[in-house]
């Protein structure tokens, strides 16, 4: 540990920006990255009581100073005000993002790790300020109290300045005493052979401090209490901490259980999730993640192990893997898959960089153009660039299809350069299009390699292979297709498949060192995934693919005479999603895909996917884990919205209806309020109540606030 | 007794199928008549191009019931040691509050909910979001953080790319301390030799 203020001002001096990287438990008690003059704060929250679980899923986080809040990649929640006035919160700033920039796009960053950072966040209201402080001083205690003893028994440190992490001096000792801790149970840090690596956490107790002193040897006699006393802190007093921090209402509030508890009730009531109906969001897979798949996720076998733990004890871990491998190419076509990508967007880039590293090795660096078609996810775009390539976009037709003479025609002009297509199978527009083996074969017959965008995997699980279809590269998301809950906007895990001759660039290979921290990313949440593989078998697998099939179509049958499906297959058929078109009745009414999808919060759904991958349009999909009687629910509001489009539609543009709205103040509105709260006969008892109107996406955007109000605030409110 | 039903299928391995999928045959029956279709595999032939369809069944283990399911877990966690890990490396072992374990990490009201892109249906996560950016803020004295990124390198690989762009300086150079951790390295390398960023350490 040291001060970072010279380096920070000698890199500002030539003109660069400085990163630190920061351990949040440290800065309680030493300066801020901020207060060093630090331009981008990066570092992880793990350590605010989020399970190892052999690597992931954690929250990374990042800071920025206002001059860079447009350049910030992944999500960012502003606040804002709905229509009646009321404070409400959204995601801000989204036109940053690569889904509306594609490859002009800065990142291909789709998710957050939201589970997890809203676990850290409780963390830090639960204990607040104080109780974070005293974890961090009990830590940085017993680390020199450690170091005291080691001393005492003739070791060195490597830095005498510390937090929870010292270097042991050990000349050419440092595999033998790791294993002498190990023979305790307790796993260290083999640095080199000359040094080893201690880190401290709010786990360690006195036990294991001695038993660390009893691995190299320190006399058994030694009282921690006594050093105790003498032990001085390794803290430098200029690093020293002085500002205050966690001051808002919410790391003062919740520091009983009982608070607390009843906090996490009333948000969670807020909000709208599996548990209280269908999600039907195209291109997203919202099915059950049942509970016997997620039991093991929390088990200590599982999620109290370190994604660098010598792998005799991680055993079991290994064979789950490998396991989950197997099934995967076999449910693939593909030869060899890497689970370290910790979400679909990281997939993606390990498949591009791993068709790089092939053009590479045989001396085809020159081949750098990626085709990717005018309907791709913006993501797609996003990671081609960021793999170092260009971008070349191929033409839809009418119906919807990759139009085959474009790329025919593009794949001949760039024959020389050509790298990949990236295409997304069934295709984004929800068809399985005829011409895929024909485009797996143009873009082969040029010298390219098929990336096929595993997004839509729900609907060839046993029914068709991307490997054996002639595609070489995918990723998959397993929190669709095999089940990993989307825990509010993550975790994810985007596994890449690949063909053999692309198995020596997955990551972890020379070419791509690492794509995400951990050896196998998220590894603790593999468990869902097997189980779900596992319970399911083979035969149900196929007959989910079928049933998901069968609902959209269902579904898509259901509501065409009201709103128009937009694209079928050959066959009139569409895939495991259905497009709506509204834009003739928008035209003709004035009523947008967001009034719909508003309207629908009144009616106890959660809006399809808007606008994706066609302006103006919904996306259904409603996976085969719904029952009729909820696809039924689900058309009949939207029936039933639609009747309303003619009737009244002020019900659309007033929506959604708060039980504010409803009930204070006079009602002048042109219906009544029955017709806003209860449009369907069963809402009277089951009712989903949205808590703010309509918000004003715009009016935050303006006013960028990304913070808790300080207390201050709240008082004069 | 003409009508005995053989032990292995009272032990319904296939079982979780009936959990996992919402619709009954009866269901199906009445959503194929609705399509005009004779049964799934008229479905399968009209909807799936012949071209790249398959009729082989998935070379897979299974199915198994919840409980054996469970048990198989069991065993291969029995196969993972939990060691006391000083390892460190930007991982550290850490407790779990049990409020928050069982009522976020647990609960299908939090871990099922989709990214919150409508948000008058999400504000209990956006407001636990804003809470975690007002922590980060707080606690590394920045102006604005988001609502996390996918681990520690991931995000030290992002700030590597905003650098590069909010930079006036021409150098194409990032500088690491060798004394960030070894995975956080290995993701910025992956990421700067594409684009044309060059890493140096020291």
């Amino acid at each position: 540990m040291r001060d970072l203020t010279p380096v920070v001002d000698a890199a500002h001096a030539h003109g660069a920006l400085a990163v630190v990287a920061a351990d949040l438990l440290a800065l309680t008690v030493l300066k801020a990255p901020g207060e060093l003059g630090a331009d981008v704060a990066v570092g992880t929250s793990q350590r605010f009581g989020v399970p190892l679980g052999f690597g992931g899923p954690h929250a990374g986080y990042l800071a920025v100073h206002d001059a860079h809040k447009r350049m910030m990649p992944g999500r960012l929640v502003g606040a804002s005000v709905d229509a009646a006035g009321r404070p409400a919160l959204r995601l801000a700033l989204q036109t940053r993002e690569q889904h509306i920039r594609r490859e002009k796009a800065t990142s291909n960053i789709c998710t957050a790790q939201v589970l997890l950072a809203v676990m850290a966040a409780m963390y830090a209201a639960y204990h607040g300020p104080e109780g974070l402080r005293r974890i961090a001083q009990r830590v940085h205690r017993l680390t020199s109290i450690l170091a005291d003893g080691l001393r005492t028994a003739g070791y060195g440190l490597v830095h005498e300045a510390f937090f929870d992490t010292i270097t042991v001096r050990c000349p050419g000792r440092a595999e033998e005493l790791a294993a002498a801790a190990r023979a305790r149970r307790i796993n260290l840090r083999v640095v080199d052979a000359d040094s080893l690596g201690i880190t401290l956490d709010e786990t360690t107790t006195v036990a294991v401090v001695r038993a660390v002193w009893d691995a190299f040897g320190v006399p058994a006699d030694l009282d921690v209490h006594e050093l105790d006393r003498t032990s001085r802190d390794a803290l430098p007093d200029e690093l020293l901490r002085t500002s205050r921090y966690l001051q808002h209402a919410c790391f003062q509030s919740y520091h009983s259980e009982t608070e607390m508890l009843r906090y996490l009730r009333r948000l969670a009531d807020k909000d709208y999730a599996l548990d209280r109906g269908m999600i039907p969001l195209g291109s997203c897979t919202m099915k059950l993640n049942a509970t016997t798949e997620m039991e093991a996720v929390t088990w200590p076998e599982f999620a109290r192990i370190h994604p660098f733990a010598p792998a005799e004890q991680t055993e079991g871990y290994a064979e789950l893997i490998g396991g989950l491998e197997a099934a995967l190419c076999a449910i693939t076509g593909y030869d060899a898959v890497s689970l370290q990508p910790n979400a679909g967007s990281q997939g993606e880039l390990a498949g591009l960089l791993a068709i790089r590293g092939y053009h590479r090795s045989r001396g085809d660096a020159g081949r750098d153009v990626c085709l990717i078609p005018s309907s791709a996810h913006g993501t797609n775009a996003a990671s081609a660039v960021m793999a170092g390539m260009k971008v070349v976009v191929v033409a839809c037709d009418a119906g919807g299809n990759v139009d085959l003479a474009d790329l025919a025609a593009k794949a001949e002009a760039h024959a020389a350069d050509l790298a990949a297509v990236m295409v997304t199978y069934p295709s984004t527009h929800g068809v399985f299009e005829e011409g895929i083996v024909e485009l797996c074969d143009i873009v082969h017959r040029h010298g390219g390699q098929v990336y096929v965008d595993g997004a839509n995997l729900n609907a060839l699980v046993g029914l068709a292979k991307p490997g054996a279809f002639g595609a070489d590269v995918s990723h998959l998301n397993l929190h669709k297709t095999f089940c990993i809950p989307h825990g509010g906007g993550g975790p994810g895990v985007g596994p890449v498949a690949v063909r053999s001759h692309l198995a020596a660039f997955l990551p972890g290979s020379e070419a791509v060192p690492a794509i995400s921290a951990a050896p196998f990313g998220s590894a603790g949440i593999l468990p869902i995934s097997w189980a779900y593989i596992t319970l399911m078998g083979g035969d149900g697998l196929r007959a989910a693919t079928i049933d998901a099939v069968l609902a959209a179509n269902y579904v898509a049958a259901r509501l065409d005479a009201a709103f128009p499906v937009l694209y079928r297959g050959a066959d009139g058929l569409v895939a495991h999603e259905c497009i709506l078109d509204l834009r003739p009745l928008s035209a003709a009414t004035g009523v947008s895909v967001d009034d719909v999808a508003k309207r629908l919060m009144d009616y106890g759904f959660h809006a399809p996917t808007m606008s994706f991958p066609v302006a103006g349009t919904l996306m259904v999909e409603p996976t085969e884990s719904e029952s009729l009687a909820e696809l039924d629910r689900f058309c009949d509001a939207m029936l039933a919205i639609r009747a309303e489009i003619d009737r009244d539609a002020s019900l659309l543009h007033r929506a959604p209806h708060t039980a504010e709205d409803l009930l204070v103040g006079e009602w002048d509105r042109t219906y009544t309020r029955e017709e806003a709260a209860y449009p369907l006969p069963g809402q009277r008892h089951n009712k989903y109540w949205p808590p703010v109107g309509r918000i004003d996406g715009a009016y935050g955007d303006r006013h960028l606030v990304c913070t808790c109000p300080p207390l201050e605030e709240l008082a004069e409110g | 007794m003409t009508d005995r039903i053989a032990l292995r299928e009272l032990e319904d391995h296939a079982g979780f199928r009936r959990r996992h999928l919402g619709l009954t045959d009866a269901d199906r029956g009445k959503m194929l008549a609705a399509l005009g279709l004779a049964g799934p595999a008229e479905l399968v032939e009209q909807a799936i191009p012949a071209s790249i369809r398959t009729a082989e069944p998935l070379a897979l283990a299974g199915p198994r019931t919840e409980a054996e399911t469970i048990a198989a877990l069991r065993r291969l966690a029995d196969r993972n040691q939990v060691f006391t890990s000083l390892i460190g490396c930007g991982y550290t072992d850490t407790i779990t509050p049990p409020v928050i374990l069982r009522n976020v990490l647990e609960n299908p009201a939090w871990y099922t909910a989709y990214t919150p892109y409508q948000p008058e249906i999400s504000q209990g996560r956006l407001e636990a979001l804003l809470n975690y950016q007002t922590m980060i803020t707080d606690l590394t004295a920045f102006d604005l953080a988001n609502a996390s990124l996918l681990d520690e390198g991931t995000a030290a690989a992002e700030a590597m790319t905003l650098c590069r762009r909010a930079s006036k300086a021409a150098s194409p150079v990032f500088f690491v301390d060798r004394d960030c951790h070894p995975a956080t390295l290995a993701v910025v390398r992956t990421r700067a030799e594409p684009i044309g960023i060059e890493v140096r350490v020291g």
